[in-house]
């Protein structure tokens, strides 16, 4: 299976006023063609900061990558010159966040903004030609009404119609990589699921493979290949969908697992919570990070960071009683 | 196929614009102050509008010296349109001459045997508000003093605003040294005497009106830097920004189509008052006598008049009167501004 991304050992810090704080601590996973990776974790353990870091956008000078590297198609992305990783950004790589009010500006009419990337990746386009197909990917992305909404701002729009400018603003130029960051968390459940599906079939035309940062297990059931579960800015658990949701090994994995309602339990049945909290970035516990509240620890989790162990050559898991548990 | 509406949201704040009417009655008035001031030569002149002689028309308005043999009198040099004009009144011919509203420019001595100005106003001389010291016509010299201050201030705000603009803009984009180093760069030069600068390039160079300007640029940029610093501050930390920048942008794409255009409502509502201290820093240098130079129409040189010469108190009037009208004016429109643009003014909640 190809293999668009790679991400080896990723290490990212930052300077606060409490001095550095090591927010990534050697993140490892892969990313095969045209494949969607879920990252699933608690909030707070570094899934944003990822895709940041990979696509070098972290916040100057305070956030920085320590170690690590990122394969792009046979490049590493943390070594490129800033001029290359601009040609990258949107044409090769692209990215939607979180809310969709905030990622569009204002003061620009929906128009100039789709237009914009095309400006930005392919100038040679005439006026023309980036208003065609910007109305024709506004089509493809299921707005009604493209032409109209064209000469629109931002603010007239919809939550769920604001969230197709963006999707399809971050696909304008087919992209060969697509980090979604929670893209649909701030949307209503019907939307959420109409965009999960148009990302989908894009998915399918365009051939891209996506990272998807999510909270919601079910979203991940739903469209991914693969997981990667971080905790407290490592990657714990990793590997194909159906195996990890069949038989998680790490324990944090099967704490979140068991945290979703099922319909086929009898219905009194109290939801699992996992215990405790996020340890605070400034002091983790040292060896297996998730010891404080892990039900199975023994002394020797305390001792060493576990490594991760292949199982059956596809799927990697971090905890030293993986096979006892 | 393309349409060209203005934001909903810029059309909300002109309607509220509108709707303060005391901003909105000065905006409108100031306006025609200023058509009437580019086109002075046309209300305000010693020079007639239109000149009908021997079936002949003539405009000297914007035209050359026109002889006064042209209209058969026994003179070489320039037509006095005045006299002209009571000539061909008391001749009942086909010749008339349309004279401006205020028929005198702000440079001619008008001295009549007999009499030492300044003279008080008077409707049959035509000097509505009088002449000054030399026998110049206050109202003339009123009119094309505003027009210069007006010039002034708008080159200056220009100037003002890019330097302010651009560096401000940098300071906050940028940050880290380079905004510390600029920021006590600035901090220094905000600490040079002004006026002690004023006076030793004026004893150097005859101050014009662009080493005027430039003089007042070379302080007066300050002021937007730090605002211009502080927004972009917010701005570049805006989620757009950052999609902007996972789309490929670079810096300059970002400053000219981010930061820039969500900095317009801010830096407009310092327009007008920007405005006001232009014309006021002008006459309070033409005042005390470091401005621009005689015989040039001034109204700080009116307003020194006017208090050394309290015994004609038409001067002095004229010109107080006139300043305080601007100015007021201005001060209405700029607080309209304000308030139209006031985000929080936008939503309410019930
Ligand atoms: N600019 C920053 N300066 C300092 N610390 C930061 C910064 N950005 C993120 N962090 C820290 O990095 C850690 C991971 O943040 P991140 O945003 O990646 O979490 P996340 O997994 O995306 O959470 P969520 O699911 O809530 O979005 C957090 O503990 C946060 O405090
Ligand atoms: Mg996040």
């Amino acid at each position: 299976m190809e293999i668009v991304l790679e991400v080896k050992n990723l290490s990212t810090s930052f300077a606060t006023e409490a001095g550095r704080v090591q927010v990534l601590n050697g993140v490892n996973f892969k990313v095969p063609k045209g494949k969607t990776v879920g990252i699933v974790g608690e909030s707070g353990c570094g899934k944003s900061v990822t895709s940041l870091s990979i696509m070098r956008l972290l916040p100057k000078p305070s956030g920085q990558v320590d170690s690590g590297e990122v394969i792009f198609k046979d490049r590493d992305l943390l070594k490129l010159p800033i001029s290359d990783m601009y040609q990258i950004r949107g044409k090769k790589v692209s990215m939607i966040f979180q809310e969709p009010l905030t990622a569009l500006n204002p003061v620009h009419k929906i128009g100039k903004q789709l237009g914009e990337v095309f400006e930005l990746h392919f100038p040679k386009m005439s006026q023309q030609e980036v208003w065609d197909e910007s109305v024709r990917i506004l089509k493809e992305v299921g707005i009604p009404e493209a032409e109209r909404r064209m000469s629109e701002y931002p603010h007239q729009l919809s939550g769920g119609m604001r969230q197709r400018v963006v999707i399809a603003i971050a696909l304008a130029c087919k992209p060969e990589l697509l980090f979604a960051d929670e893209p649909t968390t701030a949307l209503d459940v019907t939307i959420q699921a109409q965009i999960l599906k148009l990302m989908k079939n894009l998915q399918e035309d365009i051939g891209m493979s996506i990272i998807f940062i999510t909270h919601d297990l079910g979203v991940i059931a739903q469209l991914c290949d693969e997981v990667v579960v971080m905790y407290a800015g490592k990657v714990v658990e990793r590997g194909p969908v159906e195996l990890i949701f069949d038989s998680p090994k790490h324990p944090y994995t099967k704490g979140l697992l068991a945290s979703i309602p099922r319909l086929d339990h009898p219905r009194k049945q109290t939801l699992a919570t996992i215990e405790g909290m996020v340890p605070d970035v400034f002091n983790f516990p040292s060896g297996c990070r998730f010891h404080t509240r892990c039900p199975y620890k023994i002394e020797k989790c305390t001792e060493a960071v576990p490594p991760e162990e292949w199982i059956d050559g596809i799927r990697e898991v971090s905890c030293i009683r993986y096979k006892e548990i | 196929m393309r349409s060209f509406k203005l934001n909903p949201l810029t059309v909300k704040k002109i309607n509220r614009f509108k709707s303060i009417k005391r901003g909105y009655y000065s905006f409108i008035i100031f306006s025609l102050s200023l058509f009437f001031a580019m086109f002075a030569e046309f209300f305000v002149n010693s020079k007639a509008i239109l000149v009908k002689y021997e079936g002949n028309y003539h405009f000297p308005t914007y035209s050359d010296v026109i002889s006064g043999e042209t209209f058969g009198l026994d003179y070489k040099y320039e037509t006095n349109y005045r006299e002209l004009n009571k000539q061909f009144e008391s001749e009942e011919s086909d010749n008339f001459v349309i004279m401006p509203v205020f028929p005198y420019n702000p440079l001619e001595n008008d001295l009549q045997e007999g009499i030492y100005p300044p003279t008080a106003p008077n409707m049959d001389n035509q000097h509505f508000l009088g002449t000054d010291t030399t026998g110049r016509d206050i109202l003339a010299r009123l009119v094309y003093g505003y027009r210069i201050a007006i010039v002034f201030s708008l080159g200056l705000l220009l100037i003002n605003y890019v330097i302010g603009i651009t560096i401000g803009c940098l300071m906050g984009f940028y940050g880290g040294w380079f905004d510390i180093i600029v920021q006590r760069i600035i901090e220094i030069w905000s600490n040079i005497p002004f006026l002690y600068v004023v006076i030793i390039v004026s004893s150097i160079v005859v101050p014009s009106l662009g080493v005027l300007m430039g003089i007042m640029a070379f302080f007066g940029w300050m002021g937007m830097t730090w605002y211009m610093r502080t927004k972009t501050y917010k701005e570049k930390e805006r989620e757009y920004v950052l999609a902007a920048r996972a789309l490929g942008a670079k810096d300059r794409k970002i400053i000219f189509s981010h930061i820039i255009p969500n900095s317009i409502s801010l830096i407009v509502t310092f327009i007008p008052f920007s405005i006001a201290g232009g014309m006021t820093s002008l006459t309070s240098l033409d005042y005390l006598g470091f401005g621009l130079l005689p015989p040039t129409p001034s109204w700080g040189e009116l307003l020194s008049q006017g208090t050394s010469r309290l015994d004609a108190p038409w001067i002095g009037i004229s010109v107080v009167f006139a300043m305080i009208l601007i100015l007021t004016m201005i001060t209405f429109i700029g607080e309209a501004i304000r308030e139209a643009f006031d985000p929080k003014k936008h939503t309410t909640y019930q």
